[in-house]
């Protein structure tokens, strides 16, 4: 038992030794150096260089490729940078995401969240940690993500991190790859336009919804935390519901839940495209890419008319 | 309980400590409990259902061994074979036969809705090999309930094997009181990281690209279905050999001896080979129960090739009750059964572009039968056979997700060069007896954990073969 224990001490070190050494090295030398990409990168470039902007808009890919911040000329001239992300841009991700930016000095003066009901619907056995793991890197930096995971991502994911380099689990090759092929960017504002158009009658989700759902007390919690660190930065926030290809009248109904929670707060700044039937220039199928993207040209004209809908803010 | 979780890590570290220090009967209460606990993390109350397979089969033997009658002993043979099956119909088969009485038009029985126990499979396999060995004479039947129950129920082959045979385990389990020496330990430890290596970083990631282009094959273009139907060979191996590798490894920890499961079968030249690499424990069953009891290759060339293909036929119903994994077993039987004809098995290339070519014959073949395998329905299987042979444009490939694809190829390079330098040339075993063996084995796992940390993924997916 004696040579056993030894072993499995001496690897247990080993791997302690390893892991802190590999995350600080990859940690300082590649990620902090990485400046594209969803595994944190992007997020090392608004903290890298575009701490002066006047706006952020947050999101999931309905906005990083929907709102195009140069278009929102009535929010401080449209300087303002689009921090949406494909895939996992849910509330949860946004509020921990505005958490870093704040700790990292980047304090707009304005947020236009785009945010959908779906994404705050109970699912059972979902997994948190999925729509923050690309956060993990910044945990350090940021209390407020190190609570949230330590409250919410259960007892396996926080086992796992107590090894330093799972923050970058399934996100290493990725920001190799950027850090590599990207070393430096141009100047850009993070939107990102999508090309191509919808095949009409592909997708019908006209009634794809008519339930009742439950909606997650974390995911709300989420939003309601978004709102009051707004509040107390002084930072004026704007959701935004965006259009479908197709309207479902169920998320019409749905989003109210998420308006009682804006009204709780005091803020009434929501922007609802929810409803096409009400946007006819934007129902046609050349502006979309697929049922819940709109393409360059849609995008653009959906930039507009978000500009059209905000306050003049100077 | 999943080899690939924290909670089994934590499972297991409390039970090696209390099982390093017991010794006999207290050994063996422990491993009960220990496979009990670990067994019952999935259903709780399927527990019953094993053990109605282990009474019918423990009593079985001993009527089987006690009477002199051999009408009588195959009388409890029989009743003991009946029994154990049908627990297996019943749960396993019932709908199955049920929806083929509906089609034909016999009637319009109802489906039972029920959830299919874990492992079910593979303890009732076993149970019925000890059966059939008693009978043959060829092991004696086990007195103690408590050793038997642990032969059937040890925890680290109860949901996905490897299939054990009595007289490999039994002889080990009725003692118990084994030192559990450092070699043992290590190999076992070493072994166990291997294969969690090879389900997290290589069979999970690459699922993830198989089910998307699966679950919506309607979709995808050829070429996509081609990679993913490539990935899903590599997915199913590395998900079920990493379990064995697990299995094996948790139980040598422990001090106990399982056969092989897997020799690195996708370096197989031929598919006779392949088979004899592949899920051995089951083709080895097949083999001693089904194919020689048909008549093996005793009867002449084509009653050979009748058993053979009846032989996979029916392990491809084990596999599931679908007509799917009937299909996959005809068609591996077919292979088989030409390469028979051909005597292609025995021609033994030496050049190395042969022999690569060879390997890639079988890779190919067998990756045609996973279709079917992986699919869920015909109508599936057949539109992702004609997308791939009719409609294949390799412009259309996408990544779907580059990050997550990549993971998956970078994980393959690492398992290949590993299996081709390493593991195909020694055995663990082997390795550790060379010059620093240990330390070159605990530099190799460090590794594997340091893949696992950073490209594994941790959401704890079940392995394939918990549903047969």
């Amino acid at each position: 038992m004696q040579k056993i224990l030894i072993k499995l001490i001496i690897l247990v070190v080993l791997i302690f030794l390893i892991d802190r050494a590999f995350t600080y090295f990859f940690k300082t030398q590649v990620f902090e150096k990485t400046i594209t990409g969803d595994g944190g990168g992007a997020i090392n470039y608004i903290i890298k260089k575009k701490k002066n902007i006047d706006f952020l808009v947050m999101g999931s890919s309905r906005a990083k490729y929907q709102i195009n911040p140069a278009l929102l000329t009535n929010v401080y001239n449209g300087n303002g940078y689009n921090a949406g992300i494909n895939g996992v841009g849910g509330v949860i991700y946004n509020s921990m995401l505005l958490h870093i930016l704040l700790n990292k000095g980047v304090t707009p003066k304005a947020i236009i969240l785009q945010t959908d009901i779906f994404f705050y619907r109970e699912v059972k056995n979902e997994s948190l940690s999925f729509e923050i793991s690309s956060l993990y890197p910044f945990m350090d930096d940021v209390p407020a993500l190190k609570t949230f995971v330590r409250k919410n991502a259960g007892f396996t994911e926080n086992a796992l991190l107590l090894l330093h380099s799972y923050r970058f689990n399934g996100n290493m090759l990725s920001i190799v790859n950027n850090y590599l092929k990207y070393p430096a960017v141009t100047d850009n504002n993070g939107f990102e336009s999508l090309k191509g158009t919808i095949v009409p009658n592909q997708f019908d989700i006209i009634n794809r919804v008519n339930k009742k759902y439950e909606y997650s007390s974390i995911k709300l919690n989420a939003l309601e935390d978004i709102i009051e660190t707004c509040k107390k930065n002084n930072i004026s926030l704007y959701i935004v519901f965006t259009p479908y290809f197709k309207t479902t009248d169920i998320l019409k109904e749905e989003n109210k839940v998420l308006i009682q929670i804006l009204s709780k707060h005091g803020n009434n700044n929501h922007l609802d495209f929810s409803d096409i039937n009400k946007i006819p220039s934007l129902q046609s199928s050349s502006l979309w890419k697929d049922e819940n993207h709109l393409n360059s040209i849609g995008a653009g004209l959906f930039s507009k008319m978000l500009n059209d809908s905000l306050p003049v803010i100077r | 309980m999943l080899f690939n979780s924290v909670a089994f890590l934590i499972f297991f570290s409390i039970f090696f400590f209390l099982f390093y220090f017991l010794n006999g009967i207290q050994r063996k209460v422990l491993l009960l409990i220990a496979s009990c606990i670990f067994y019952m993390w999935f259903i709780p109350v399927y527990v019953l259902i094993l053990f109605i397979t282990i009474f019918i089969d423990f009593y079985a033997a001993q009527k089987i061994e006690d009477t002199d009658s051999q009408r009588k002993k195959k009388q409890h043979l029989l009743l003991g074979i009946i029994n154990t099956c049908l627990v297996l119909f019943v749960f396993k088969y019932y709908n199955f036969f049920i929806d083929n009485f509906n089609a034909m038009g016999f009637h319009q029985l109802p489906n039972w809705q029920i959830i299919l126990p874990i492992g079910l499979s593979f303890h009732t396999f076993q149970s019925l090999s000890y059966i059939i060995e008693v009978y043959r004479g060829n092991i004696k039947a086990e007195r103690s309930l408590l050793t038997y129950s642990n032969f059937v129920m040890m925890f680290p082959q109860l949901v996905a094997g490897p299939i054990e045979r009595a007289n490999n385990l039994l002889p080990q389990l009725q003692k118990c009181d084994h030192a559990i020496t450092y070699k043992d330990f290590s190999i076992g430890f070493h072994r166990f990281f291997w294969g969690l290596f090879k389900k997290v970083v290589v069979a999970d990631m690459a699922s993830m690209f198989v089910d998307s282009t699966y679950n919506n094959y309607e979709f995808h273009p050829g070429s996509m279905l081609l990679v993913g139907t490539i990935l899903f060979a590599v997915q199913i191996y590395c998900d079920f050999s990493g379990y064995s590798d697990m299995a094996i490894g948790v139980a040598r920890m422990m001090g106990f001896r399982f056969n092989e499961n897997f020799r690195i079968p996708y370096f197989s030249k031929d598919i006779t080979e392949f088979w004899q690499r592949w899920h051995i424990s089951l083709s080895k069953w097949l083999k001693d129960y089904l194919y020689i009891s048909f008549g093996g290759n005793r009867r002449g060339k084509w009653k050979t090739y009748r058993n053979l293909l009846l032989t996979m036929l029916l392990g491809g119903l084990w596999h599931g009750a679908s007509w799917n994994f009937i299909i996959w077993g005809g068609i591996n039987g077919l292979y088989l059964s030409i390469e028979k004809a051909t005597g292609l098995h025995k021609f033994h290339p030496r050049i190395f572009i042969l022999k690569a070519l060879r390997v890639l014959y079988v890779f190919t073949l067998i990756s045609f039968s996973w279709i079917f395998f992986r699919a869920v329905t015909f109508h599936q299987a057949s539109t992702i056979i004609k997308k791939i042979f009719f409609s294949f444009n390799p412009g259309e490939f996408k990544f779907l997700n580059e990050n997550i694809f990549f993971s998956s190829i970078t994980g393959i390079i690492i398992l290949l060069g590993f299996e081709y330098f390493i593991f195909r040339k020694f055995s663990f075993d082997q390795l550790f007896e060379k010059k620093n063996g240990d330390t070159w084995l605990s530099v190799m796992t460090l590794i594997f954990i340091f893949l696992i940390i950073v490209m594994g993924n941790s959401n704890g997916s079940q392995f394939i073969y918990f549903q047969f």
